[in-house]
């Protein structure tokens, strides 16, 4: 449960859970301000989370530390945690964890694209942005100052 | 300065310097690119826009799919802008393609949690159109890439980036 899931296994985690609030929830509901609701949900998993990290263990685990095997056993298990951390930090990277369009016609893919070393959302089905429409960029630190692209 | 002042500001400068990266607000930076087969000639690519993140991001751009392969990058817009833990932030490499950001926490392999949203700007304020919602955790240095609507010769490509 506190170590974090491998991006397919999350994936495949968020389908399931979206899988199980389709099949018991009625499609006719709508649900209040529902991106509130999704952030909120999220935030109550981490701080749940976060509350089981820091329950302490139980005193009657002490007793195995003041054996004199304990030493080296513990020595290994930190090392050996300490490269499946490293290793898993490495594959994690920024992940996407849900992704949607609201528009109907839109679909958005999630990706994470190893050879570009970044993780891709590809939104298929989309108007073209107009091409008499100009695209104004802003190029700031903070507060940011309208310049525009000049488009010709 | 005497030596003792001296020494003392040395010996306290790293500690100064933790807390104060350890208070420091987290900051993105939001790029916008447009992807073409054509010479750019529809846009024009302003120099002083040529920093190394860009530079960076054309090699890692051109791998996000067989149709970006062939294609040339422009940028046309970045922003920089630290995340407001209490308010929602906004991320406005484009004007017309701005990001509505919501600070969900730090989790605890060190990432940011974000829950965002990806506006297109109608001519007429009411008619603005939600592109796009994502629930993401950034790591430093590991970019989101968003491949948006084609606009004339090209396609327009957002990265979102925390420093």
């Amino acid at each position: 449960m506190n170590t974090p899931l491998p991006p397919e296994e999350d994936d495949a985690v968020s389908r399931r859970l979206g899988d199980l609030l389709r099949a018991h929830v009625p499609r006719d509901i709508e649900p209040p301000f529902p991106d509130f609701f999704n952030s909120q949900v999220l935030k109550k998993i981490r701080d749940e989370e976060s509350a089981a990290a820091a329950v302490p263990a139980p005193l009657r685990w002490f007793g195995w530390l003041r054996s004199p095997l304990m030493a080296g056993a513990c020595a290994a298990g930190f090392t050996a945690l300490a490269l499946i951390s490293f290793h898993q930090s490495a594959e994690a990277g920024t992940r996407v964890v849900t992704n949607y369009s609201p528009e109907p016609n839109v679909t958005a893919t999630t990706s994470y694209n190893r050879a570009a070393g970044a993780t891709v959302i590809m939104l298929d089905g989309l108007d073209a942005f107009p091409d008499d429409r100009l695209v104004t960029a802003w190029n700031a630190a903070s507060e940011p100052a309208l310049q525009v692209a000049g488009i010709r | 300065m005497n030596r003792r002042s001296l020494l003392l500001a040395l010996l306290f400068a790293p500690l100064a310097a933790a807390t104060a990266q350890t208070a420091s607000p987290p900051v993105l930076t939001g790029y916008l690119f447009y992807a073409t087969s054509g010479d750019g000639s529809d846009v024009r690519e302003r120099p002083e826009d040529k920093d190394r993140d860009a530079e960076k991001f054309t090699p890692q751009l051109s791998k996000v799919s067989k149709e970006m392969a062939d294609k040339r990058f422009f940028l046309m817009g970045r922003h920089t802008t630290p995340v407001s833990e209490r308010y929602v932030t906004w991320l406005k490499p484009t004007a017309e393609f701005p990001l509505e950001i919501e600070n969900t926490g730090r989790t605890r392999d060190g990432g940011l949690s974000l829950f965002w949203k990806l506006w297109q700007k109608e001519r007429e304020p009411a008619k603005d159109r939600e592109l796009l919602k994502t629930n993401a955790v950034l790591l430093p240095g590991t970019p989101v890439i968003i491949a948006g609507p084609k606009w004339r010769s090209g396609r327009l490509l957002f990265v979102v980036l925390l420093k």
